[in-house]
């Protein structure tokens, strides 16, 4: 299906514009509008819109989100591509692929993006974060991600951009055995073979055992040894203060008891 | 979250990685390696300054150098460090 384009016209009405009832964005337009609104600001509107005419008027059919971001900033008139009309199947259709084919930067070029810009930047950590918030108009946490995910080994960094391992694994062996480059990657590449269950006992017991082989951590999370389980009734009062010191040590409170019984053992 | 000692800075933290990036403008191992050994030789330089002084504090205590020798000895020092 080829939509025929009639006319591109630089300067179409704002005025004489609204959106179609066939757009299927009708939830989260205002999501990062604001960062839309910033970038078309500063650097212009770098795609025209697409709509079709009707009654007299044009309705826009791909681009509601430039059109809404170029009213707010008080344009009055916008580029456009002019379509013909199509059925309302074939515009649902149009506007969908639009939404939903458009890829997000791949994660490699968002990694290297953000570390370049940041490192470009002054001022304080907080205000280059900003700027390139603005920049790229992604949020300041995808960016602080990005920007920590530089430390990944690339080898490690390769596999997340071939989808064999999830970016959060892959961040999670590299923080756990940092700065043993090799470790890292034997076992990131033993990692799409893991269950669930086995990945997260490879994260938990390499952060135990800073200094165990990938054998052995492998081993571990392959057949972990049986844990026991206990069940202990504590009074309100002790449990409230467990409760108060294990957030501030940030820890869960299982994890909080279960240091108090390693280290009593270790005492004794 | 558990927190974790920085290796390099010894503070209180809960995420390595993003404090290596934003606190020591670390990039990759060999970066860091590089950090940890710039930290152990000042760390090393610290100590044995810190072992001459001792030495030469008791040689005064004994007498055996004035307090202007003593005072020679400490420029002295820190003279060839400043220039290795």
């Amino acid at each position: 299906m080829q939509i025929d384009i009639k006319k591109f016209v630089p300067n179409l009405k704002l005025s004489l514009i609204d959106v179609a009832a066939d757009n299927v964005r009708k939830t989260g337009l205002e999501k990062g509008l604001d960062e839309l609104i910033d970038s078309i600001d500063r650097f212009g509107l770098l795609q025209p819109i697409t709509v079709f005419p009707k009654d007299g008027r044009y309705k826009v059919l791909v681009g509601q989100r430039r059109f809404l971001a170029c009213n707010k900033l008080q344009w009055t008139e916008i580029p456009a591509f002019i379509i013909g009309n199509l059925s309302s199947k074939t515009k649902v259709i149009v506007s969908y692929s639009e939404n939903a084919h458009r890829q997000q930067l791949p994660y490699e070029d968002s990694v290297q993006a953000c570390n370049k810009l940041f490192d470009q930047y002054t001022g304080s950590k907080k205000d280059r974060i900003e700027k390139i918030q603005r920049d790229l108009g992604i949020s300041k946490y995808q960016i602080s991600k990005f920007l920590a995910h530089v430390i990944v080994p690339p080898e490690v960094r390769r596999m997340i951009s071939e989808k064999t391992i999830s970016e959060d694994l892959a961040y999670r062996i590299t923080a756990t055995n940092f700065p043993n480059t090799s470790k890292i990657i034997e076992i990131a590449k033993k990692a799409p073979r893991m269950t669930k269950a086995e990945s997260q006992r490879t994260v938990e017991f390499g952060k135990n055992n800073p200094k165990a082989s990938v054998k052995e951590i492998l081993d571990y999370a392959r057949k972990p040894p049986t844990l026991i389980k206990f069940i202990i009734h504590l009074e309100p009062d002790t449990m409230e203060i467990m409760k108060k010191v294990s957030k501030k040590r940030r820890m869960s409170i299982e994890t909080f008891v279960k240091d108090a019984i390693e280290r009593s053992i270790e005492e004794t | 979250m558990e927190q974790i000692d920085c290796p390099l800075c010894n503070k209180q933290i809960s995420d390595l990685l993003k404090h290596l990036r934003f606190s020591h403008k670390i990039k990759n191992d060999k970066e860091f390696d590089r950090e940890v050994k710039h930290k152990e030789t000042i760390k090393k330089s610290q100590e044995e300054f810190s072992a001459y002084v001792e030495e030469i504090k008791y040689k005064k205590k004994k007498n055996e150098i004035t307090d202007e020798g003593y005072r020679e000895l400490i420029t002295e020092w820190i003279n060839q460090h400043k220039k290795r």
